[in-house]
Parts: structure tokens; sequence; C-alpha cells
């Protein structure tokens, strides 16, 4: 924790300013007043008091569209600190993030130091429907401080993960008829619907918020773009490892992707992922943002801006992948007018690095978020 | 042309023949034979080959659930040398690895050191012969403490950490005196022991926590056994102890700490404080705990941990030859060593750097150039990755 007052201005002095929503530009000054950029330019006049704070490379926070970071702690003990999936039931659309989000899990400040700013919170996809996704930033503070967006999409999975061996579907084709069901009782339910679940789901069939559905095989894929145009529902594909099958179908579809890890290990379904995906996505100019998602084992949490430096390195390109994590992120989370870039007007959340932030070898050296220093360099160890 | 034995050469040749370096110098002032085939290399670096110093690849499978203690059971009679988790290896740059069973054991059973060698019939086309012992194979001892050895149900299995430095300690005490009757029957458990206690085969410690990491150097002192500590995740903070006779260490990078308890303290500074005081840095894959492709990768984290370049680069390689006895014939571009060593398109710690070529023995065994080679290092449709290094643990746990 940094313990100094916060100054009513903060300025951040940047060799290489990366806005992303505009060139890089060198040597400017990032002034912040309340949480927002309030100008950006060359030599600054700094008020009497404000703080400054240095780095060679400045980008906007990243900002990750699934993440399991406080809710799936680094102790990985049951009953402690692994809230990122109840298995009672299949459909459990009620159960939301942001009601088992530990702000205080160390691994958030170990993410939030390395860059990220804004996560999306989700769960381990280990049930067809887990639960609702809530948006939060990485600030200091309760849970309810860090809030964006409580109730910001569904999350479901289809194909291995949620298949069980009893209590639950055990065959794709359960799965699909069990979600399948689940739709046509809420659609069928009393316009207010009696229980969240109800209401929740009727949100989904109103089209108000997405359902975010992990698939990777490419038929699962299908699945999920089937049962999304049934019900004419916003549909988001996560994990997608053989998206590059069936490019033409999610266009078709007009769906967004969130991309899986790139260090995602290539087993059972993910057998088929590739580094390229990513760069293959953009060149088709197709949306999609990048995530870190659950992992089971080690590393407890995955780092956003290493997963995005794997996919620049085999197709992306560094301005593609900094784009996707920022400014192409926050439009597909709807946060596009304040977050995602650097620009007067919007809130101050920035990255700072010693080198370009991609390279293995760079370092980030501060994290601003709402014009809160929170960190000061890549927290190194948390215990 | 990073040699990693000797200072970088800005633009070097290298000259191989019968599997072999014959020589290493500046362009111009090496002698190429007569007839010699060429590879342009113009505009890339070569280093020697990563040797991966604890790796599952192939699916090794040692010790079951009939105990915790399995010095006779051979990693060899397990792997598989078709498994497409060499080729990926390959892929990242690795031309030696030390396959090992996994850590759910005290003793899981003996390592096997393999020349990453193209299209294998059996396993001996990998292995690197026993001069000493004929028909046998060049390898280890693996060992763990710490949580993955400890069964709490009962049986066999230690409970706790205090039972398992127990069971070892006992298991040595009988090796020394198998070793000292002169009447003993032959007994394959005790010989491998001995091989151990004569400091004939290194045993590989997977160790995690700083109080773990001490009671592996104190049964280190009471047997004198050689040993090299893998993952030591602790290790900056157990400096004192590792750092007083240089302890080698074999480490593991991972994007973030935690997911098991007694990792929780690991850190990406821990390459940087070994190498501040002079212990002996190795860094390996874990495969598939990390990804084999993604070394190179991995060794530019211990730079950003504060490590230097030159000692991050010796830990993928000549440090890493040293911790399986293996420095005489690979480990760096030296005369008289095998010709084992990797095209590069960049400096091996840049973000876009590729891995272009892989050479064992003085053949390529990797080339980015080939459609198959490719799919194998970038991963895509049509692409069937190793499913069984993950097996090797759950298969030894009894699952």
């Amino acid at each position: 924790m940094i313990l100094v007052p916060a100054p009513a201005v903060l300025v951040i002095r940047a060799e290489t300013l990366l806005p992303v929503s505009g060139p890089a530009r060198t040597g400017v000054d990032v002034m912040i007043e309340n949480g927002k950029i309030a100008r950006i330019g060359p030599n600054l006049v700094i008020p009497i008091g404000a703080r400054v704070v240095a780095a060679k490379v400045v980008t906007p926070g990243f900002v990750d569209c699934w993440g399991t970071v406080g809710l799936a702690g680094a102790l990985n003990v049951r009953g402690t600190d692994q809230d990122a999936l109840d298995r009672s039931g299949p459909i459990q659309p009620e159960v939301r993030a942001l009601d088992a989000f530990n702000p205080r899990e160390p691994l958030v400040r170990w993410v939030r130091s390395r860059g990220v700013t804004t996560v999306l919170l989700g769960f381990e996809p280990g049930e067809v429907v887990q639960g609702t996704m809530s948006l939060v930033k990485l600030r200091d503070g309760t849970a309810d401080a860090c809030a964006l967006v409580p109730e910001w999409g569904v999350a479901a999975a289809l194909g291995p993960y949620s298949l069980r061996d009893s209590g639950a579907p055990g065959t794709r084709g359960k799965q699909a008829a069990v979600l399948r069901e689940e739709l046509i009782k809420a659609r069928a339910a009393a316009s207010e619907g009696a229980t969240h679940r109800t209401r929740l789901l009727k949100r989904l069939l109103a089209r108000e918020i997405p359902l975010v559905l992990h698939a990777d095989r490419a038929q699962d894929i299908a699945t999920a773009l089937r049962l999304a145009n049934e019900f004419g529902l916003r549909v988001i594909l996560a994990g997608a490892s053989e998206a590059t099958a069936v490019l033409d179908e999610i266009r078709r579809a007009k769906a967004a992707v969130f991309l899986h890890p790139a260090m995602d290990p290539a087993e059972g379904d993910k057998e088929e992922m590739s580094f390229e995906t990513a760069g293959r996505l953009a060149d088709a100019g197709l949306p999609f943002g990048l995530t870190t998602g659950y992992v089971a084992y080690v590393p407890k949490t995955r780092v956003l801006p290493f997963e995005a430096a794997i996919f620049a390195a085999y197709g992306l390109g560094e301005d593609r992948a900094l784009r996707a994590m920022t400014l192409d992120a926050a439009r597909l989370l709807g946060i596009d007018g304040r977050v995602g870039s650097i620009e007067v007007g919007k809130d101050a959340d920035l990255a700072l690095f010693d080198g370009p932030p991609l390279e293995p070898t760079t370092r980030c050296v501060g994290t601003v978020i709402d014009g809160v220093a929170v960190e000061d360099g890549e927290i190194e160890r948390i215990r | 042309m990073l040699p990693v034995s000797a200072p970088e050469i800005a633009r070097g040749t290298v000259v191989v023949a019968n599997g072999k370096i014959v020589a290493v110098g500046p362009d111009g002032s090496v002698t190429i034979p007569a007839g010699a085939r060429r590879v342009n290399a113009t505009g890339k670096w070569i280093v020697p080959g990563i040797v991966d110093t604890h790796s599952h690849v192939g699916g090794p499978a040692g010790a079951d659930s009939s105990g915790p203690l399995a010095p006779e059971v051979r990693v060899v009679d397990s792997v598989n040398p078709r498994s497409p988790g060499f080729l990926r290896a390959a892929a990242g740059g690795v031309t030696t690895l030390n396959v090992m069973p996994g850590s759910g054991h005290l003793m899981s059973g003996q390592t096997i050191y393999l020349k990453n060698r193209r299209d294998p019939s059996t396993i001996a086309d990998l292995a690197i012969v026993d001069p000493k012992r004929p028909g046998r194979f060049l390898g280890g001892m693996k060992m763990a403490n710490g949580t993955n050895s400890i069964r709490t149900g009962g049986g066999a299995f230690p409970g706790t950490r205090g039972k398992s430095a127990a069971l070892v300690r006992d298991l040595f005490v009988r090796a020394k005196k198998w070793m000292a009757d002169p009447k003993r029957e032959p007994d394959e458990a005790m010989e491998s022991l001995a091989e151990i206690l004569r400091g004939e085969r290194i045993v590989h410690h997977h160790t995690h926590r700083a109080d773990d990491i001490a009671t592996v150097l104190r049964l280190k002192k009471e047997f004198g056994f050689r040993v090299v500590l893998h993952h030591a995740s602790e290790a900056a903070l157990a400096i004192d102890a590792i750092a007083e006779d240089k302890t080698p260490c074999s480490i593991i990078m991972l994007d973030s700490p935690g997911g098991k308890l007694e990792a929780m303290g690991i850190s990406p500074v821990n390459g940087a404080a070994l190498e501040a005081r002079g212990v002996p840095i190795a860094l390996h894959s874990d495969d598939g705990i990390t990804d084999s492709r993604l070394l190179f990768r991995n060794a530019a984290f211990m730079v950003r941990g504060g490590m230097s370049r030159a000692g991050a680069l010796r830990a993928l390689t000549l440090s890493g030859a040293e911790m399986l006895d293996l420095a005489e014939r690979t480990g760096s571009l030296t005369p008289g060593k095998d010709a084992d060593f990797v095209l590069l398109s960049g400096d091996p710690f840049a973000l876009m750097t590729k891995v272009e070529q892989t050479w064992v023995d003085g053949r390529k065994v990797f080339d980015r150039d080939d459609p198959k080679d490719r799919l194998a290092a970038t991963g895509g449709l049509g692409n069937r990755p190793d499913v069984n290094a993950h097996t090797c643990c759950a298969l030894e746990a009894g699952e």
C-alpha cells in the first residue's frame, strides 16, 4: 500500500505516450484531476503541489474480458478462497461474481501492478450456466467501490468443462437441451418473473445483457451460435480455440469473441488452439477481446499483458495487441466512453513501463486507476 | 553467435562434422573444409541448444501407489519417444531433456537424459549410453518433499513432512548398510541408492518451501549425495543455506505465485537472487506445467526479474548441462562438443524472436520453414500436441 497523501493533481510525464485512440506521441505530460485526464501536451504548466511521475512508456490500463482473479485465490483451498464456481446445479445465472469478489486477494495486486486496471469477473466454466459476470475496476476498497456493472452478462459453457457423470448434463445434446428449456421457460413466465433467475434470463432474452458462452471446439461454437439465433440473444464466444475453423459463421452471427489465453495448455478441446488465432481474427476484422480465464492449478492467475504478448509475437503485432486489451475491449464491454484510451475527459486509468510494454524484459513501473497511483511497480512476492 | 562458454561473436561461423562442433569463431578466422555444406544464417542468432533439466514430455510414469520410495523404478521403461511433445520441445529450441517421473513420491524413480533427435524408433535412439554400465543409460534420481509426496490416507505413504524425511533417512541408512555388507545380495533398489551415495547418480529434488529446501540440504549433509534443487520456489528466502556450498538450483518461471500452498512464495526475482550469491542456476519447463516452446521467453522473464542476460542464457544451456553431468558434451558452442544449437530470428530475449532451426548432434530436428514443424511451433487446426505430459503425475497418483 502506498502511504502518500493523494495530491489534487497528478502528472504523468511520458517519454512515449501510447494513447491507442491516436498515434504514439513523444515527450508529453498527462495531467490528471479529479480522477479524469484533464490535459495532454508537451511541457504543461505543473501546478504547485502536483505529484509528477515520469515513465518511459505510458499506455491505457489493461482491460481483461474474462478473469477470475479475486474469486479464485492463490491459496487454492476450497472453502477459503475458491469462489469461482458453485457446483450445486447446472443452471445458476443468479450467482453473481461481484458477491464473491475479494479485492484483497493478493493476486489482485499481482495483476494490477502489471498494468491490469479493469476486469470482467467471471467463473470457472464448470456448469452449463455458472452465473452473472460483473465488470469491475481494481480500485482500493470494497467490491462495491470496484463495481462498474454488477450484472454485465450471463456466463455459460458448452463442451467437456460442464459435463458431469450425474446431477448435471452428461452429453452435449443434453447441455443444449437444458439451456434451451430454461430460456423457453423464462420466455413464457410472467412479465416480471418471480425469481432473480427468471429476471436475468428475461434480460438475456430482451438483449439487455449478453450471453457469454464458453466453447472451444468448432462444433460447440456452432451450438452456441445456434442457440443464440433461436432466441435472438446477443452472444459472445469465450475461449473459441477453434474460431478459425468457423470464421464465416462467427461473422454472420455478428458474435464477438473473448479469446482464450495464449498460454492455455493445448489439451483436450483446446488441442488445436493456436498462438496465431488473435492475429487471424484481427486480419478478418472480427471483434475480439483478450482474457485470462480460470486456472485450476498453476499459475493461479494469468496476467493479461503476458498473454497478449504471445499473440503479438505470432501475427497480432504489438499495436493490435495493445488495442485489443484496451480500447477494443472497452468497446466490447460498453465502457469505451470512459475507459480504454488516453484522451482528455476519460478516466485516468494508466499503466507505466520502463520500455516497450509487451517486451518480456520490460517492467511495469506504475499503475493509475481513476487518477490514484495504486501501484509503483511489479509486486515480486505475495508471501 | 552466443557460445556461452566464450564471449559474443558478431559475425561467426560454426563448423560441424560427424555430429560434433569442430570449430567456432569470427567469420574468416575459421577454416571451412572443402565440400562443406553451407547453411546461410546471415542476420540470425546462433545459441547453444537448450538443456531442459525438468520435463515430462513423452508421458514418463514412474512409481505407483504401492509406496513412496521406488529407487528401482526406471522412467526409461515408460517414456514414449514418438510423442509429439518432443517436436514441440524442438520447436522451443530444446536439444537435451531430463525426462522425469512426477513429484508424488519421496523417490519416484530413475530419470533419463535424452537428446532430442528426430524420428526415433525406440527410446534407445534418444538416450545416452552410460559408458560405465553396459545396457544402461544416463539419468538421475527424482525425489520430492513437501505436499505432493504426502498422502493423508494412511498406508505406506507419509502423512507429514517429518515422516517424509524419516523415511528417506531410513532408506539411505539401509543402503549404506547394504553397501558395507560383503555378503550382500543383488538388489536393484539398493544398487541405485549406492550409485547416489557414491556420487555417480545425481538426485533431482523437487522442493518449494524454504523449510523443505532446508530439509533437503540437511539430508545432503548427512549422506553426502549430489543434489540439484528443483523449483526451489522460496530460494530467495533460503538463500544463505543454498549459497553455503552453492547447491545448484533448477528453477521454473511462473506468471503468478500460488495455486498450491507451498508455491505461494515463488518470485520472479529468484534467478537474480541466486545469481547474486554465485549459486548455479538452470531454468526448466516442467512441461506440461509450462510450455517447452516458451523457454526463451521464460528466460527473458528472469532478466526482467533482475538476472543478467548472460546468466539467463547460461541457465538455459551450460548450467543445465552441468547439472546433468553432460557439460563435456553439450551446453555451449565449443569445439569437441555435440553440435546442439539453435538458429533464432533475433535476440533470444526479444518479443518477436522465433526459433527458426534446432539442431541436435549435427542434424536438423526442427525447421520453421517446414509446415509440419511450424504447426508444432504455433499450434492450430490439425495439430496433435502431446497429451501424455499431463498424465504422468495422474497415473503415478493412482488416478
